[in-house]
């Protein structure tokens, strides 16, 4: 099956209100999961099965290439003949986010860090929608910076410590940035003389400099780099124009709690198999108590989190709010699930062959990935007028 | 104004001995801590840092990387010229100090093990799961075990030889069953022996051996073939016995620098010399191993979290936001303070179960559980402080993360040393129904 414009959202047949209007009803949503789920089964799992700590990390960039062939990403290129539904397309309409965290949170039930990939690709090809520079250069988005702690007026206006955009030259530090592999260019979010403003910038512009930071905990399908930028040249079709931080920033904690949510489901689904079938103390795992309670946590806490990020993800007033609030809660539910999923394994938990310990090192990863916990917590204190 | 309101400077303004009862020393906690041990202590505890910081810390990333290049004989006799690794035993077979160990059996442990997790929880291990190797032999309290094998084992570790020990009890389909009452009893185990002439033959296998490659000697408990666990026996066995081979290594988590092996026995046979006790003594000394033990794992995991706090302050401290130091944020000093009393409130609970004259079963299984969890949660905040560096393998909290989240696994989940605690105490506490 090929996402395409089919999964625009269908028209309410009650017709009852705003909200209501932009419902989109659980067949489509269904089929949404269905065809991720598909993708996962026959073309992710392979990629887990190999030997290594994270399975074979070299297949990621074909399988990328597979996942926008059938319009999981969608194509940002003017004149792509399709610019498909998948993951924040803008094709989707407000159904957009719905769709997206269900197909991000399918993907993460595989693997976490290869949802990821997706994500940020998506999000990438949403700003640079229809721009001539088109899929060629895969991109991925830089915006947060080492030199400044996010807070709601960073995202209004540039703080000091921002990449600056002045006159066609670009200056300053950016990172880490995650990119997809295989990433040619960055959408640098820099501030401009009207506030936030985006540049395309090639990886390989002269006065770019691309730092990798070393091996990281987790995601290790997605690339992690500093960008350091010295007097760059950014030509006047690469300017992009203004940029909407907010935007970028409530579909970027969305889909990092989609991920958190994929990968907590699959680390339960793969403890409760490996306790019905080994024993211990002459019965099942999971016919002992202390398992048993261990469970019930874990499910009421996925529900709990399925439940947060499905409102958070619906259309309404305080959708950035709601994100962040999402972002927070949704991780740090699922990271204690995937904690406790590892212990039923016990040492079976800790060692590769399980990949238990692999969801619990991404979940390591996206609990601090892009904005601290306590940053977020100061945001969901209260967000001024205009987010 | 705030100059003065600081206490420093509020208890200059005191009589002398309101001075002398206000103490503003500007002291680290570490250096208060140690202060209120006995001598002997403080002196080795100050030893066990130095060596800590200065062999093993420089050598974590590198052997967390790749812990086939750890150099393990190197690092086990550095240990051993210092004396670290033959603590069971008295000059002049070993280094225990009787003065300190008089006091408490566990102390020097609890110190060692925090003071080298501190630095590298996986270089600590391999260190620690020697002496958690040795201790059938102590705390079987045989002649021949202790005199015989325990002074010839550290006769060998004087004469710079790598005589690295393990300690060998779990097996593929009993992990838990072998740590626990409840589960003993319905055990299936798979590692067996049988009376021979002149001693025994043993078959079956060992997984997740702490330096079950990289040791010499491996006290191994196997129960009498068609028996249970009422008839685990303890045996000394050595890699040269024809039939004793490593299986696979595993690919684990954290603590990657000590190897976790699989140990597979075929037609083992063991003279019986070898026996250590008597047989069927073996659930006894293993249970009662644990209880020396488990108070270490607490220090383990206590000296994981004191380094993800120390790895994490500094890295507030020299990390700049703006034109402010990002520890300068008071939401950060807020997280930075929880972490060091949670760590601070370990060390009291190890501490204070060390300082029983014999450690016993709740008072370790207390320490173990506290400390495990509470490690857990101080190293996956501080990856959550740094954001985006936190996961960064360069800045070492991801690390101590990884390392920290084994302590609740080994020497009994943390499941069944709750119902150690209560199994232990619910004699004295909840007498049983007449």
């Amino acid at each position: 099956m090929r996402l395409g414009r089919s999964l625009e959202p269908r028209p309410d047949p009650a017709g009852r209100g705003h909200r209501r209007a932009m419902h989109v009803d659980d067949d489509l949503l269904g089929a949404v999961r269905d065809t991720a789920r598909r993708f996962a089964a026959r073309d992710v799992a392979p990629m887990l099965a190999a030997e290594g700590r994270d399975g074979d990390l070299s297949k990621v960039p074909e399988l990328l290439a597979r996942a926008a062939s059938i319009g999981l990403i969608p194509a940002p290129g003017a004149g792509d003949a399709d610019p498909g539904a998948g993951i924040w397309a803008r094709s989707a309409g407000p159904a957009t986010d719905l769709i997206s965290v269900a197909l991000v949170e399918e993907m993460a039930v595989a693997c976490a860090g290869f949802a990821a990939c997706l994500h940020h690709a998506g999000l990438a090809a949403r700003d640079l929608d229809q721009h001539p520079a088109g899929r060629a250069v895969a991109p991925a988005i830089a915006l947060f910076g080492p030199g400044w702690r996010p807070d709601w007026q960073a995202f209004l206006h540039p703080p000091d410590g921002a990449a600056s955009l002045r006159d066609g030259r670009l200056n300053g530090r950016v990172g880490p940035v995650h990119a997809p592999p295989g990433c040619g260019a960055f959408i640098v979010y820099a501030s401009g003389p009207g506030g936030w403003e985006r540049a395309l910038v090639m990886r390989d512009a002269p006065g770019l400099a691309a730092t990798d930071p070393g091996p990281r905990t987790g995601l290790a399908a997605l690339d992690m780099v500093f960008l350091g930028f010295t007097d760059v040249g950014v030509a006047a079709r690469h300017a992009l124009g203004p940029a909407m931080p907010l935007d970028y920033l409530r579909r970027l904690f969305l889909g990092l709690a989609a991920i958190a949510l994929g990968n907590a489901r699959g680390a339960l689904m793969a403890a409760e198999r490996y306790a019905r079938e080994r024993r211990q103390g002459g019965r099942a795992i999971d016919e002992h108590p202390a398992v048993r309670l261990l469970f019930g946590d874990a499910r009421s806490r996925v529900a709990a989190a399925g439940a947060h990020l499905s409102a958070a993800a619906a259309p309404g007033p305080d959708a950035a709010w709601r994100a962040v609030a999402a972002r927070l809660r949704v991780t740090a539910q699922c990271h204690s699930v995937v904690s406790d999923c590892l212990q039923v394994l016990g040492g079976y938990g800790y060692i590769e062959d399980y990949r238990l310990e692999k969801r619990l090192r991404d979940s390591l990863t996206l609990a601090g990935s892009a904005i601290d916990p306590n940053a977020l917590r100061l945001m969901c204190a209260g967000a001024p007028d205009g987010t | 104004m705030a100059g003065t309101l600081h206490p420093a400077a509020a208890a200059s303004t005191l009589g002398r001995v309101a001075r002398w009862l206000y103490d503003t020393d500007i002291a680290s906690v570490w250096q208060r801590d140690t202060a209120t041990l006995p001598r002997g202590f403080r002196i080795l505890r100050a030893r066990y840092r130095d060596f800590a910081e200065s062999r093993l810390a420089p050598l974590a990333l590198a052997a967390d990387r790749d812990p086939a290049g750890f150099p393990a004989a190197a690092t086990f006799a550095a240990a051993a010229r210092q004396g670290f690794q033959s603590e069971y035993m008295p000059w002049p077979w070993g280094t225990m100090r009787l003065g300190a160990s008089a006091r408490s059996l566990v102390l020097p442990a609890v110190l060692k093990a925090e003071e080298f997790c501190a630095a590298d929880a996986g270089a600590g291990l391999f260190l620690l799961a020697h002496d958690l190797g040795m201790a059938p032999l102590f705390i079987s309290a045989s002649r021949p075990a202790y005199f015989g094998w325990l002074a010839r084992i550290y006769a060998e570790i004087r004469a710079g030889e790598p005589a690295i020990g393990a300690f060998a009890i779990t097996e593929p389909g009993a992990g838990s069953d072998v740590e626990s009452t409840e589960g003993a009893a319905a055990a299936r185990l798979s590692c067996f022996f049988e009376p021979v002439p002149g001693g025994y033959r043993i078959s079956g296998r060992k997984c997740f051996v702490s330096n079950g490659g990289a040791s010499r000697w491996i006290t191994l408990f196997a129960a009498r073939r068609g028996r249970g666990l009422e008839s685990w026996t303890c045996f000394l066995l050595d890699k040269s016995m024809p039939g004793l081979s490593v299986g696979r290594r595993e690919r684990k988590m954290g603590q990657r620098a000590a190897d976790a092996s699989e140990l597979v026995l075929d037609d083992v046979f063991v003279p019986r010399e070898r026996l250590i006790g008597k047989e069927g003594r073996g659930w006894a000394i293993n249970r009662n191993v644990l209880n020396f033990s488990r108070p270490v794992v607490g220090a383990i995991a206590l000296g994981i979290a004191r380094g993800a706090f120390e790895h994490a302050a500094r890295f507030c401290a020299e990390t700049r936001v703006g034109n402010r130091r990002l520890i300068d944020d008071q939401d950060v000093r807020l997280t930075l303070a929880d972490m060091l009393l949670r760590t601070c409130a370990m060390r009291a609970m190890v501490w204070h179960a060390a300082r029983y004259r014999l450690p016993f079963q709740a008072a370790g299984s207390m320490a173990k559980v506290f400390c495990s969890d509470t490690a857990w949660q101080v190293c996956c905040t501080a990856m959550a402080l740094l954001g985006d560096h936190g996961y960064v393998h360069a800045n070492r909290v991801e690390k101590a993360a990884r390392d920290a989240r084994l302590t609740q696994i080994y020497e009994g989940t943390n499941d069944i040393n709750r119902l150690a605690i209560f199994e232990s105490q619910s004699g004295a506490e909840f007498p049983a129904e007449p």
